[in-house]
C-alpha cells in the first residue's frame, strides 16, 4: 500500500555532523533551491529505505530558536509551516553530538516542544566513548518521550535504527512535552496573545510558540516580524508584560536557558557516566600546538599562505589550460563559420561567455575543497579565534579572513567561501569588500601602466619606485576596504547584532564525502546560476560592441588606406576593427561620456575601453589594443601597446597618456567593480539583486572618486 | 603581604588562564546575555579559561564540556563567583 508523503526536517547544532547524517540518510543525493528572502539554501532529498515516499529538508545548523535574522528564522519557520511555499514538517530529526551531550540536548528540548513529533539521533557515539561518556539511550528516550538512536553517520552506522524510528513517530507522534514555565510567564503569555488575537486579523496573528518567543527574546526576530504587522499597541503590550515578568525576579534574557539546562543536567545526572571526569582529551592537547601564542601563530601563516598559493598559482596552469581551449574554440569557429555576424556572435559572444564562466572553476574548486576540509576538520574556527583581534578594527571578525585573503587571487572564490561567516550582517559587508582587495585580474592593467608611465628609479637607493607604486595601489585597496566595513557596519541589517560566540569543536578527520559533496554542489551552482548571468551579460556586451556595424565604415577605412599606399592586411584588418569598435554602440556611449571621464584625465578613448572591460578589468588591455589598431591580441608584456600608449596624442597634439593620467587609469581599476563575474556570484550568495547592485554602485561611485582626485592633485598640485 | 583580596563580583573576562570559576549571573545586552546562556552560561556552571589569542582576546573557555572562543567585551557580561584554582 502506498501511503502519503512525509516531509521530515534535519535540525542540529552547527559541528554535530548533521551533514553526514542527511547524506547517510539520503545517499547524498539531493536537490538545491534558495528559500525566497534569504541567503540560506534549502537543501532537501529523499529518505532511502523508507516504507513511504519521505522528503528530507537539511536545515542550517543552528544553538536555538530563538532567532536574530531573518536567516536563523528559516529553522523555527520550517518546523511550524510558516514558510511559504513549504509543505508542513510531519517529523523532525534532531542530530545531537554525543560528545557534547548538554548543550545539544538545548536545542533538541525546543524543538521537542513546538509540537512536532521528533527523533533524536546522537551522532558521533565512538568520539564520546573514547572521551569516556557513555549514555544510556535507552533512559534517555524514556526520560524525554521521543526515540532516540545512537548513530555514527560516517560510517553509515544506525542507519535503519533512524529510519525506523522516524516512521515510528510519524505512525505514533509522542506526546507534546515542555518545561514547567513560571505562572508568573504563563498568565502574562495568555494576556499578550489576547491582545495580539484583538489587533490582528486571525491569518496574521503568529502561532503560540512564536507568542512565547517574542515575550522572551528581547530585540529578537520574532518581535520585529510582528511590530511589522502591528507596532503600536502589540508593542506596548509587549512591554508590559515583560516588564511585569523582570518585577517578579525573572531575568528574561536568560530565563529559558536556566530552565532548559536545570531540566537537562537532571537528565544527564541520570542518564550519562563520565569515566575519568576532567581528563583533558585529545583535541585539548591539539589546541595546545595549533592555538599556541606563537607555534599556532606560525602554523597558521602556513597554512593560510598554502591556502593563497594555491588559489593564486596552482589554479594558474588550468584557468590557463581553459582560456587557451575557448580561445582556441572560438578562433576554430571563426574561421569554419567563416566570418560575419553569426561567427562573432557564437565565437566572440557565447565560446567566449562560456569560456568566461568555466575559467573559474579551477580556483573555485581547489579553494572550497580546501577550505571544506579545514572547516570540517575543525581548523577554521582556531583560525577565526587567532585573527579575531585584527579584524575587529574594521568591525569584522575572524571569519572574514580567509575570503578577504582568496580575494586576492580572485574575489569569486573569495565570495563564494564567505558562507562559513555565520552572522549575517558580517558576512553580507565581507561580500561587499572582497572586491576591493586587488585580484588577479588587476595585475595586468597595473604591470602595462607602470611599466610605461613610473620610471624605474630608485628611491631612497634601494627601493624601486615601480614596486612602491604597484605595492602602494594593493594597500589602497585594504585600506579602502577596510574604511567601507566600518561603514557598512553601520549601516546594514541593523538589529541583529548579538553575541560573537564561536565554537571550538573537537577535532576530527575530515570526511571525503562530505567534502566531494560540498565542492560538486558549489560548482554546480555557481555555473548554473551564476554562469548564465555571466553569459546574458557577455552576450550583451558582445551587441554592443558588435552593432550596428555598417559596412561604410570599413568601406571608408580601406579607401582611405589604399589613398595612403598600405596594402598589408594585417594592418589593414586590425585598423577596420579599430573603426568598427569606435563606431559602435560602446564607442558611441564613450563618445557620450567623455564630458564625464574628461576630469580623470581620459579621453573618449580610454573611456569606451573602461566601458568595455565591464566583462573583466583585463578587457580594458585588448579594448586600448583595438581602438589603437593594434588588433586584440595584447597582453600586459606588449612592448608595442606600451610604447602607442607613450606616444598617443590627443587631436590637438598633446599627450594623451601623462603620469597623472595613468596613476588615475590605476587607482580607478584599483576600486572598480569591472567584473561581472563577481556582480553574479554576489548575487548568487545573496539571493538578492540588492547587494550586487550596491557593490557595482558604491565601488564606481569610490573608484570615479578616487581617479578624480589622483588627477587633478598630481595634474594641478604637483604638476607632474 | 597578605594578596588584595578579591571584590566579591568578578567576571569570565578577570579570570586568568587555567583558572576555574562558577557563574553568578549574566549582565549586558539582553540579545548578548541570552546566547550566554544558550550556550551554556547558566548560574552555577563551571567555567574555566583554557587560553588568550595571539593578542590576548579573545579567550578560550571550557563550559558544560565543550570549548569555546568569546570576545573580552562578551566575558565582561559573566560574572562569577569567587574563582577557585
Amino acid at each position: 500500500m502506498q501511503r502519503a508523503r512525509a516531509v521530515v526536517a534535519l535540525v542540529g547544532n552547527p559541528n554535530t555532523g548533521k551533514t553526514s547524517v542527511f547524506n547517510m540518510l539520503t545517499g547524498s543525493r539531493h536537490r538545491v533551491a534558495n528559500y525566497p528572502g534569504i541567503t540560506v539554501e534549502k537543501v532537501t532529498g529523499s529518505v532511502i529505505g523508507a516504507s513511504r515516499p519521505t522528503e528530507l529538508i537539511d536545515l542550517p545548523g543552528t544553538y536555538s530558536l530563538a532567532a536574530r535574522s531573518p536567516d536563523e528564522m528559516i529553522v523555527a519557520d520550517v518546523l511550524l509551516g510558516r514558510c511559504n511555499g513549504q509543505q508542513p514538517v510531519s517529523a523532525v530529526v534532531v542530530v545531537a553530538d554525543a560528545s557534547n551531550i548538554d548543550r545539544n540536548l538545548f536545542l533538541a528540548t525546543q524543538v521537542m516542544e513546538t509540537g512536532v513529533p521528533t527523533v533524536i539521533a546522537l551522532n558521533m557515539m565512538d568520539i564520546a566513548e573514547r572521551n569516556g561518556i557513555r549514555i544510556d539511550v535507552d533512559r534517555l528516550a524514556a526520560r524525554l518521550g521521543v526515540p532516540v538512536v545512537g548513530v555514527r553517520a560516517r560510517r553509515g552506522q544506525g542507519r535503519g535504527e533512524l529510519v525506523q524510528a522516524i516512521e515510528r513517530v510519524l505512525d505514533e507522534p509522542p506526546a507534546p512535552t515542555s518545561i514547567d514555565w513560571p505562572a508568573i510567564l504563563e498568565q502574562e503569555l495568555a494576556a499578550f496573545a489576547r491582545t495580539v488575537t484583538g489587533h490582528l486579523p486571525a491569518e496574521q496573528a503568529p502561532p503560540p510558540y512564536e507568542l512565547r518567543r517574542c515575550l522572551l527574546d528581547v530585540g529578537g526576530y520574532c518581535e520585529r516580524r510582528l511590530s511589522a504587522h502591528c507596532d503600536g499597541p502589540c508593542s506596548a503590550a509587549l512591554q508590559d508584560h515583560r516588564s511585569r515578568i523582570e518585577a517578579a525576579g525573572l531575568s528574561l534574557p536568560s530565563l529559558e536557558a536556566e530552565l532548559r539546562y536545570k531540566r537537562i543536567q537532571t537528565l544527564i545526572d541520570e542518564c550519562v557516566h563520565w569515566d575519568q571526569p576532567g581528563r583533558r582529551r585529545l583535541s585539548e592537547r591539539i589546541d595546545n600546538v595549533l592555538t599556541h601564542r606563537v607555534l599556532g601563530s606560525a602554523i597558521f601563516v602556513i597554512v593560510m599562505g598554502a591556502i593563497f598559493v594555491s588559489v593564486f598559482s596552482w589554479a594558474a596552469p588550468l584557468m590557463d589550460a581553459v582560456d587557451g581551449a575557448f580561445g582556441h574554440l572560438a578562433g576554430a569557429l571563426h574561421t569554419w563559420l567563416g566570418g560575419g555576424m553569426l561567427a562573432s556572435f557564437v565565437a566572440d559572444g557565447l565560446v567566449a561567455g562560456v569560456g568566461g564562466v568555466l575559467v573559474f572553476l579551477p580556483q573555485i574548486l581547489i579553494l572550497i575543497a580546501l577550505i571544506t576540509i579545514l572547516e570540517d576538520c575543525g581548523y577554521l574556527a582556531r583560525a577565526a579565534f587567532l585573527m579575531d583581534r585584527i579584524f575587529r578594527m574594521c568591525g569584522l571578525g575572524g571569519k572574514s579572513f580567509v575570503p578577504l585573503l582568496s580575494s586576492f587571487a580572485c574575489a569569486i572564490p573569495g565570495v563564494m567561501s564567505a558562507r562559513t561567516i555565520e552572522s549575517r550582517r558580517d558576512r553580507i559587508v565581507t561580500i561587499l569588500i572582497a572586491p576591493l582587495m586587488s585580484c588577479s585580474a588587476r595585475i595586468p592593467i597595473y604591470t602595462i601602466l607602470v611599466a610605461a608611465f613610473i620610471p624605474p628609479r630608485m628611491v631612497a637607493g634601494f627601493l624601486p619606485l615601480q614596486g612602491l607604486v604597484f605595492a602602494s595601489l594593493y594597500f589602497f585597496g585594504i585600506l579602502t576596504a577596510a574604511g567601507i566595513a566600518l561603514v557598512f557596519k553601520k549601516l546594514i541589517c541593523r538589529g541583529e547584532e548579538s553575541a560573537f560566540l564561536l565554537e571550538l569543536p573537537s577535532y576530527k578527520l575530515p570526511s571525503a564525502r562530505t567534502v566531494a559533496v560540498r565542492v560538486y554542489d558549489r560548482a554546480r551552482g555557481f555555473v548554473l546560476t551564476a554562469g548564465t548571468i555571466i553569459l546574458a551579460m557577455s552576450v550583451i556586451i558582445w551587441a554592443a560592441v558588435y552593432f550596428p556595424r555598417s559596412p561604410v565604415v570599413e568601406q571608408q577605412v580601406r579607401s582611405r588606406l589604399a589613398q595612403q599606399g598600405v596594402t598589408d592586411e594585417d594592418t589593414i584588418e586590425k585598423t577596420v576593427a579599430g573603426a568598427y569598435l569606435r563606431a559602435s554602440y560602446l564607442g558611441q556611449l564613450g563618445r557620450a561620456i567623455e564630458p564625464a571621464v574628461k576630469p580623470l584625465g581620459w579621453d573618449w578613448k580610454i573611456g569606451t575601453a573602461a566601458l568595455a572591460s565591464f566583462p573583466a578589468r583585463e578587457v580594458v588591455i585588448s579594448t586600448l589594443g583595438i581602438i589603437y589598431n593594434l588588433g586584440a591580441d595584447q597582453d600586459a608584456e606588449s612592448e608595442i601597446l606600451r610604447d602607442k600608449l607613450r606616444t598617443a596624442t590627443h587631436p590637438d597634439g598633446s599627450k594623451a597618456f601623462t603620469l597623472p593620467v595613468a596613476l588615475s587609469i590605476m587607482v580607478f581599476f584599483a576600486l572598480c567593480c569591472q567584473c561581472q563575474a563577481t556582480l553574479a556570484v554576489i548575487k548568487r550568495e545573496t539571493n538578492s539583486w540588492r547587494w550586487p547592485l550596491l557593490t557595482f554602485g558604491y565601488m564606481t561611485a569610490l573608484a570615479y572618486l578616487a581617479a578624480l582626485l589622483v588627477y587633478q592633485f598630481s595634474a594641478h598640485v604637483a604638476g607632474a | 603581604m597578605d594578596e588584595v583580596i578579591t571584590p566579591l563580583v568578578r567576571s569570565l573576562a578577570d579570570l586568568k588562564v587555567a583558572q576555574k570559576g562558577r557563574v553568578r549571573e549574566l549582565t549586558g545586552a539582553p540579545a548578548v546575555q541570552q546566547r550566554l546562556a544558550e550556550m551554556g552560561f547558566t548560574s552555577g556552571s563551571e567555567v574555566r579559561i583554557v587560553r588568550l589569542a595571539p593578542l590576548g582576546d579573545p579567550v578560550q573557555v571550557a563550559v558544560r564540556n565543550y570549548q569555546l572562543s568569546l570576545r573580552r567585551s562578551e566575558a565582561r557580561c559573566v560574572l562569577i563567583d569567587d574563582p577557585a584554582s
